[in-house]
């Protein structure tokens, strides 16, 4: 099957995961006033709880985890390295740490603009890091720096919580949830991921030639920095909108696009749309799967079922790739 | 015709090729030998245009239209493992394609055509790491010839094949020159570079020594100054 083909037939799964996700939830709506719901012909009540909750979580779901899987994708065709992702190069961190400073100081509202600037800070600091020679190498380490740097600051703000509640409000962010997700964070999250999603997909041609080197490919007429800069800006848009809504959610943006590449082949042109589709459709079913095993208490973390999911295949990786 | 200037590089302060002036003409099979460190890479990328340098080549300025004039073949050659030699091979038409469209006509052919030049036909639908080194390097001959440039630099193609492959890569490499490419081939094996190439370019400590041609230009004087073996193959102590 070609990469076009895969394309069409993750796009469909992913809108049917979304149209069956808003089946499910804690009130119970059958799966068919549920889609007349999203058309606004069911009763007023369902109707709203598909259009402001289900739905905008449901498109939230599959908007982060587009993002995710893309930046991966991105990423590790232009490191080479398979084990290049948002998380790894501090992407996440920083727009966690953006949230986390504005919780930190009571203002929610602020979230999303923090989560997105300290993404974008973080993003101009490693490409300055990384400036003396655009790259591969060069990106990883500065990436990885910033990332811990961000890291060892949401320590130092947690550390400074004034109370119990405070540090918990902050701990349960960082694991990663949907329940919040509204229709004013579909508004902001989706255009910007939409825009990172294009300039991640620009750069597809560029990392496929990148493959014969560096030094080869600038021979051929890629510029290695501009290519940097478009993934670097790509992911930020993605990841600093995607972490502002959700929360850190690990482990997608690596192991989607590894996944892809073993099942649909290693053009990482393709792979880029392929796993955007891949991540969102992935986080889409595990967010309807958390909605259906919960009970009572504290529904699961997104970030934590991941990561639960994503682990064993990061350990399968290793053990594979050594 | 090829023209350096007055080529420099340096590394941190440190001159790796100093005030190198040449010209190559269409057709010419240039090896450029000399001693490990003595600049023949640098000089390669500098041409290329991959390391900062002074002086100047006259080949365009603008990265783009510099691409579709030369070919670089890399020391070292890699490409995902995964991926199939024909689409690799047309990697070469990056500089001929925009960003996102598709193939022509003359792309096709002169994949092709690259493709039986450099003998790589028959593996075509094979994945690059499945190849042997020798399959390898002459897959990134192919990719390199399919630019259809008219300067093609290879950066030591030979050095680790075994002696079928560096024969048969050599003749790759003088084919394409038969054909009007101008070839600059950095080498280490003096009698091959004798044998195949029409000139010899000698640098050593960063300068260019020697400009002659096959026949001429290994004198007893440079092989002793600049090598440190004698004509008849012992070390100088």
């Amino acid at each position: 099957m070609s990469a076009r083909i895969w394309c069409i037939n993750l796009g469909l799964v992913c809108g049917f995961s979304i149209l069956i996700s808003l089946g499910f939830g804690s009130t119970n709506i059958g799966f068919g006033d549920a889609l007349a719901g999203l058309f606004g012909k069911s009763s007023e009540s369902i109707n709203t709880i598909i259009h402001s909750v289900r739905l905008p979580r449901a498109l939230i779901a599959a908007c982060v985890g587009a993002g995710l899987g893309a930046s991966g994708a991105a990423l590790q065709g232009f490191t080479r390295n398979p084990l290049a992702a948002p998380g790894l190069l501090g992407f996440s961190a920083c727009a966690a740490l953006g949230a986390v400073l504005a919780l930190y100081f009571n203002v929610s509202q602020l979230i999303m603009p923090a989560a997105i600037t300290f993404t974008f800070a973080g993003a101009i600091a490693m490409t300055v890091f990384a400036r003396r020679k655009p790259g591969a190498t060069s990106l990883v380490l500065a990436g990885i720096g910033i990332g811990a740097l961000a890291t060892a600051i949401t320590g130092l703000v947690m550390n400074l919580a004034p109370n119990p509640w405070a540090l918990s409000e902050l701990v349960y962010w960082l694991m990663g949830s949907l329940k919040n997700a509204d229709l004013s964070d579909v508004m902001v999250a989706v255009p910007l991921t939409f825009i990172g999603l294009i300039l991640l997909c620009l750069s597809g041609p560029a990392l496929r030639v990148l493959g014969l080197g560096e030094d080869t490919a600038h021979s051929l007429g890629i510029s290695v920095s501009k290519t940097q800069l478009l993934i670097v800006t790509g992911c930020a848009l993605c990841i600093g909108s995607g972490v502002a809504v959700a929360g850190a959610i690990g482990f997608v943006g690596l192991f989607v696009p590894h996944i892809l590449r073993f099942i649909v082949g290693p053009d990482e042109a393709w792979l880029i749309p392929l796993s955007a589709l891949g991540g969102a459709t992935f986080l889409v079913i595990i967010d309807m799967v958390i909605r259906l095993t919960a009970g009572p208490g504290t529904p699961l973390y997104l970030g934590i079922v991941t990561s639960l999911i994503g682990v064993p295949f990061f350990l399968w990786l290793a053990w594979r790739q050594a | 015709m090829i023209t350096l200037s007055e080529i420099s590089v340096q590394f941190d302060g440190k001159t790796v090729v100093q005030d190198v002036s040449a010209t190559a003409k269409p057709g010419e099979f240039i090896a450029l030998v000399g001693p490990n460190g003595s600049g023949k890479s640098s000089l390669l990328k500098a041409i290329a245009g991959l390391v900062p340098h002074t002086g100047s080549t006259n080949l365009p300025k603008d990265h783009r239209t510099r691409a579709k004039q030369l070919a670089y073949l890399a020391q070292t050659v890699t490409a995902p493992h995964r991926h199939l030699v024909r689409n690799i091979v047309t990697l070469g038409r990056t500089p001929h394609i925009g960003g996102l469209s598709t193939l022509g006509e003359r792309d096709k052919n002169a994949v092709t055509m690259a493709m039986t030049q450099a003998g790589v036909t028959e593996f075509a639908d094979r994945m690059f790491g499945t190849l042997s080194g020798g399959e390898q390097t002459r897959v990134h001959l192919a990719r390199a010839l399919s630019t259809q440039a008219p300067l093609l630099l290879a950066d030591e193609p030979i050095t680790a094949l075994d002696p079928y492959y560096q024969l048969s890569v050599m003749q790759v490499l003088r084919e394409a020159a038969q054909q009007g490419t101008t070839v600059i081939a950095a080498l280490h094996d003096l009698s091959l570079a004798e044998r195949f190439c029409d000139r010899i370019w000698v640098m050593n400590t960063g300068r260019l020594v020697a400009n002659d041609t096959s026949s001429r230009a290994l004198t007893a004087e440079i092989l002793r100054d600049v090598f440190r073996i004698t004509p008849d193959g012992q070390i100088t102590v």
